[in-house]
Order: C-alpha cells, then structure tokens, then sequence
C-alpha cells in the first residue's frame, strides 16, 4: 500500500506563541491557551472553529478543552517529549486529510524553567532518562550526555573536535540577535564556545539548549477552508517521520541515519522537492552535535561531513540553507520543536523582519532523534 | 513479568557479578543475546530465556564525563567517566572505569572488573585491556 500524498491538502490557519523565557506564574495549561489565544487570534477564527485538540505537554486534554471553552471531536495529548512534535502533528495532518476533523488546534505548553525541571534527573520520564537499571548503575544521566556520548564516537569516526561545533551555536545566536523573542541575544564567539564550562563533556554550556517557559500553538486546517483567503497560504508540503526505538537507550551506531533516510525520502516525495529547493532549514537543536547528525540523515550532508561542511556560513542567514532563524532551541527557547514550526510558518510569510530569508518558499522542520520527523512546508 | 528494571533477571546479573561473572541474558528460542537484563527476548518476545558468559572484553564505543551532578554526589563524585563498552559477544553495556574520573579513549580495549558501589553492591567497571 502506497502513502496517500497529504501536499497542499493541509494549511497552517494559525500560529501563536506566548513570551518565552522566565515565567513562574504561568502553568503548562495556561501558557497554552495564552498561545492558542494568539493563534486563533491569527487565524481570525472563534473557539467554536476548533474541532480537533492535541496538547503536548499540557497532561489533561479534556481539561485543558474544558478551560478554553472547546468542544472538539476528540482531544488528547501527546507524551511530554520533544520526538512528540512531529507525530502530533501528522496525526493532525491524517485526521483532517481523512475527513475526521477539519480544524485542529495543536497546543504546547511547558513551565520548565520555573519548574525547576531538570532533563535528566529522575524526575523525568517515562524513558531511557529516568531509574532504568542500566543507566543508574553508571551514573550515566540526562539526554546532554547521550548526545555527548553521541559527539564522541562521531569525533573519533569523523575527525571533529568541540570546536568545529561552535559555529552552530555561533551561527543561532547571530539570529537570535535578531529575534526580539529569544531568550538569549547577546553575541558570542567560537572562543566563548570554547571556554564555556563543561556540563557533560565533550559537551559545555553553549552546546546545551536554553531551557524555557513558554507557549506555542498551531492550527491547521482542511486546505478547502482557505479557499479564497486573502495572504499567502502555507501548506503542509510533506510529512514523514521513522523509528529506531530498538535498543534506543543506547546511542545508535549510526547516529539515527537509516530512520532520518526513510522519513526525509518519504516526505520528499510527498513534497515533490528535495534539499536543493529548500529556502532554509529548522532544525531540532537541543544539543549543537544534533544539528550535525541532522543534516547528514536527511540528505544535506554526506555521512561524518556536516562538521566541515557547516564552516562555509552555510546555516547562517544569507548562506545557502538559513537555518534555525529564531535562534532554535540553543538561543531563543528550548519548546521541543514546537517554536521552530512557528517560525517555518512565519518565514513563509515573509514576516519575519531582520531575520528573514529573502523570498523563502519552503522550509524543511526536522528533528534527529530515536522518532525521526520531516516536515515540508510551503507558501503557495 | 516485569518491566526491565524491577525483573528477575536484574537481580539474577547481579548474583553473576558477586561471583565475578559478566552474564548475559540468552533467548532459549532464537538464541538472541542481549544487554541489559530483561525478561523479554527483545527479538522473539520469548520469556524462554537462560545465562551465557561473557569474556569481559570489549572497546570503548564512545565516552562522556560528568561536570555535573545528576545522581548522589556521595555515590558518583565529580568528575566522572561513562563508557559505552561493545563487548566481543556483541551486547552494549554502559560503566564506570575502574579509576571513575580516567577518560578512557574511544577504540580502547579494555577488560571487566567487577566493583563495589557505595550502596554496597558488585558493580561492572572496565580497565584498560593488557
């Protein structure tokens, strides 16, 4: 059985996002609906539009519905995790394109930074994170040292050294400069990537995503809806995601290049386009190695090349692939993906101010993790 | 059953560790052999499952230090060094080195020693192979 295409059957009706950063009054359900509030506000729709609801983070579905107001067809909510994104969003994307909705709100919220949570800790789970046998024993903890574990091996493989990453964290900061919303703006150089103190080395801080409060909310509609708006229309392009969940408490020998192949050939398809044709790229950064294992998996880089590849300025605006223009999860707010969807829609429409990229017409959201996700968008 | 790790077979490669044996769980069916302890063959979901020995050898796939207390500081003092070991047999275990602070390279041989952790029981550690 073939895929059946989603292209241009899905729109993006709204996004919305709350402030980010610190913000200890504020629960994961109300930073949500601060969001949702924007969304809808940006989508010009009322409450009673929303037939659909998918909350990430937000752990009561039906009692964050009950707190807006909505009585969508269904609710639920997705696990708290940042390899949720992709799949909450194509199930949204199935739902409509099925006939079963026709407008899904998607609403994250997470209190993280007030909380005082600490991925990694044992509080955290389900997942390899928490007291499985196997990690506790060694004292091995925290997602930061999987992904050191990660660089490791690859810099042994590749001949990378800490330093080749700074120019990721670099790079998303100059942009997050020019993003009013980020959480951290202040320029920095390779060298204060170099003598950040080490967390979990070889990883140091500025290898590590700025955890966050915040609030983020899409909506996403049945293509027929929009028929006749006023604007550009953004359509969901392609969507795949692919799995390397056997084993995944361990670190993949191939840094999860198999499962990020299979979803990025799947939504290229679907899309039509491929790397080539990319005005810029969100890439899930929660940690800078990520952003190397991403474009190697998805086709923007021969495998153990990213490292040297990404010196030429190619992520930074102005170079061939503007990546993370926000300032992504290093700079402007650690949301799990969910902001890097927001700014993909917001460069399509060209609303981005300083930080736009001339002319985009599509944007690849991609996350390497043991659930890869490639989503395409585009202005149409 | 139980999951992973509130099973049997924690406690069971726990035992071969007290007597200095590195134990790897064994699928009677399919003959999988895997890391770390459960009682669910990962690759048949059979619950026919029995011990096979490992040599205790293996190399040093990747490597990271703790700058930064996530577990008991007491237990764990900083700073200290994760290995992931690939042992011949082919399962993967994460451990301490032997001396918990040295950072033993990536493609390093090294051999199983069996330790005592501040609570009192046998843990897996790795030296250089030699």
């Amino acid at each position: 059985v073939g895929r059946d295409s989603l292209r241009g059957r899905i729109v993006v009706s709204g996004a919305g996002t709350t402030r980010f950063g610190a913000l200890p009054e504020w629960s994961n359900a109300g930073l949500g609906a601060w969001a949702l509030r924007e969304a809808l506000d940006d989508a010009g729709l009322p409450t009673d539009e929303i037939d659909g609801l998918i909350v990430a983070r937000i752990a009561d579905a039906g009692g964050f519905a009950e707190l807006c107001g909505l009585n969508p067809r269904f609710a639920f909510s997705v696990p708290p995790t940042g390899r949720s994104t992709g799949v909450a969003i194509e199930q949204a994307a199935l739902a409509i394109a099925s006939g079963r909705a026709r407008r899904i709100a998607l609403v994250y919220g997470n209190d993280g930074k007030s909380a005082g949570a600490r991925y990694g800790a044992k509080d955290i789970a389900p997942g390899p994170y928490s007291e499985r046998f196997h990690w506790a024993e060694a004292g091995l903890s925290s997602p930061g040292a999987f992904h050191a574990l990660m660089f490791s091996r690859y810099a042994a493989e590749s001949g990378a050294q800490h330093r080749d990453l700074a120019e990721i964290a670099v790079a998303f900061r100059a942009h997050a400069a020019l993003n009013e919303e980020a959480v951290l703006r202040k320029p920095i150089t390779a060298q204060d990537h170099a003598h950040a103190r080490p967390i979990v080395s070889p990883l140091q801080l500025l290898d590590y995503c700025v955890v966050s409060d915040g609030g983020v909310a899409l909506i996403l509609s049945d293509a027929a809806l929009e028929e006749g708006r006023p604007g550009p229309r953004i359509s969901l392009m392609g969507c795949a995601q692919s799995g390397r969940l056997a084993d995944s408490s361990f670190p993949p020998p191939d840094y999860w290049r198999d499962a990020m192949a299979r979803a990025a050939q799947d939504s290229y398809a679907e899309a039509g386009v491929g790397p080539a044709d990319m005005s810029g790229l969100m890439i899930y950064d929660n940690f800078t190695p990520t952003v190397l294992f991403a474009l190697e998996g998805f086709g923007y880089s021969k495998p153990l090349e990213a490292w040297r590849d990404i010196q030429d300025g190619r992520l930074r605006l102005g170079g061939r692939w503007p990546s993370n223009t926000s300032g992504g999860h290093l700079s402007e707010a650690f949301l799990q993906g969910w902001a890097l969807h927001v700014e993909a829609v917001r460069q399509l429409r060209g609303t981005c101010g300083a930080r736009q990229i001339p002319g985009a017409e599509l944007i690849h959201v991609m996350a390497a993790a043991p659930q890869p996700s490639s989503i395409i968008y585009g202005v149409q | 059953m139980k999951p992973t790790d509130t099973g049997l077979a924690v406690a069971e490669y726990r035992e071969g560790l007290r007597a200095g044996e590195l134990r790897l769980r064994r699928c009677r069916c399919c003959e999988a052999v895997w890391l770390p302890p459960s009682d669910l063959c990962p690759q048949c979901l059979s619950q026919d499952l029995d011990w096979t020995l490992s040599q205790g050898q293996g190399v040093v796939t990747a490597h990271c230090q703790f700058h930064r207390a996530y577990y008991n500081e007491a237990a764990f003092p900083l700073p200290y060094t994760v290995l992931l070991v690939e042992l011949d047999e082919g399962p993967r275990v994460y451990a301490n080195p032997v001396e918990p602070s040295a950072l033993l390279p990536v493609g390093a041989r090294v051999a199983a020693r069996v330790a005592t952790s501040s609570a009192g029981e046998p843990v897996l550690r790795f030296t250089v192979a030699g």
